[in-house]
């Protein structure tokens, strides 16, 4: 497995650590940003850098959509490759997971994988996806 | 302070789990984490004496999010009422001020967040010698 760089972004600190520990021990290389403004910074600066991004959907600030949003517009005005992103959604309301690809993510999970008993799930769910989608090669 | 903190306010399993997962990098998680309590419950208050509808669900969101992360029910439960009651709100309101009708639940469950949280820092750091 290639050893593919992931950039979460994510406010909560907690979630933040745990998914960056539980990645690393699975290999990736793991860079974080606590908000979307934070994200685009790191972008700006190496957008060839990240093979994939995990986008919280509920920030302040800028949340994970207008994040995304902004990430697609970069990549159309300044030549960005394009950055697989999965977002990360409780998913209460109908009709979220559609917002979450219509804003340009190209999948999402479920937050709850965030929940320490669901560790194992969430790595392999990214890894799985990876394989599939080979993230930015 | 209570000295005898029921064991159902805590999923002693997740709280594993998470030390399972950070491991050496655990007790400064949970250093953090206190911190971040107090401040999010300060924020919370301030919040609840301004009627600030905002200020109320940024503060009890990210304290439901990491305690439900660690396995603090109670404290998390307590918190995701605060939230919903606050986003309500705001999802019904243009006007950031809190009308009574959701401000009134966030006051009456705030004595019993703020024990939560002092059992939750009481555990925590007698549990992992913070």
């Amino acid at each position: 497995m290639p050893n593919h760089h992931i950039l979460i972004v994510e406010d909560n600190a907690t979630h933040r650590a745990m998914a960056c520990e539980i990645l690393k021990t699975m290999g990736y290389q793991v860079s974080t940003a606590g908000d979307g403004y934070a994200a685009l910074a790191k972008l700006q600066l190496e957008p060839q850098r990240y093979d994939l991004v995990l986008m919280d959907w509920e920030m302040p600030g800028m949340n994970g959509l207008d994040t995304v949003r902004e990430i697609r517009t970069c990549q159309i005005k300044e030549g960005w490759p394009h950055i697989p992103i999965i977002a990360f959604t409780a998913n209460k309301q109908q009709g979220d997971s559609e917002k979450c690809l219509a804003a340009g993510m190209d999948d999402y999970i479920p937050k709850d994988l965030f929940l320490p008993k669901w560790h194992k799930t969430l790595a392999d769910k990214i890894t799985n996806w990876i394989k599939t989608h080979g993230a930015n090669e | 302070m209570s000295n005898c903190i029921p064991a159902d306010d805590f999923d002693l399993d997740m709280l594993q789990d998470a030390h399972d997962i950070m491991k050496d990098k655990f007790p400064d998680m949970l250093r953090a984490y206190i911190e971040d309590c107090q401040t999010y419950l300060e924020q919370i208050k301030l919040g609840i004496q301004d009627k600030n509808a905002d200020m109320v669900a940024q503060n009890s969101h990210p304290l439901k999010s990491s305690s439900a992360s660690l396995g603090i029910e109670k404290l998390a439960n307590i918190a995701k009422k605060i939230e919903t009651s606050s986003k309500a709100h705001l999802q019904t309101s243009l006007s950031p001020d809190m009308d009574d009708m959701y401000l009134t639940p966030c006051i009456d469950a705030m004595p019993e967040l703020e024990k939560a949280v002092d059992d939750a820092c009481l555990f925590l750091t007698k549990t992992y010698n913070l």
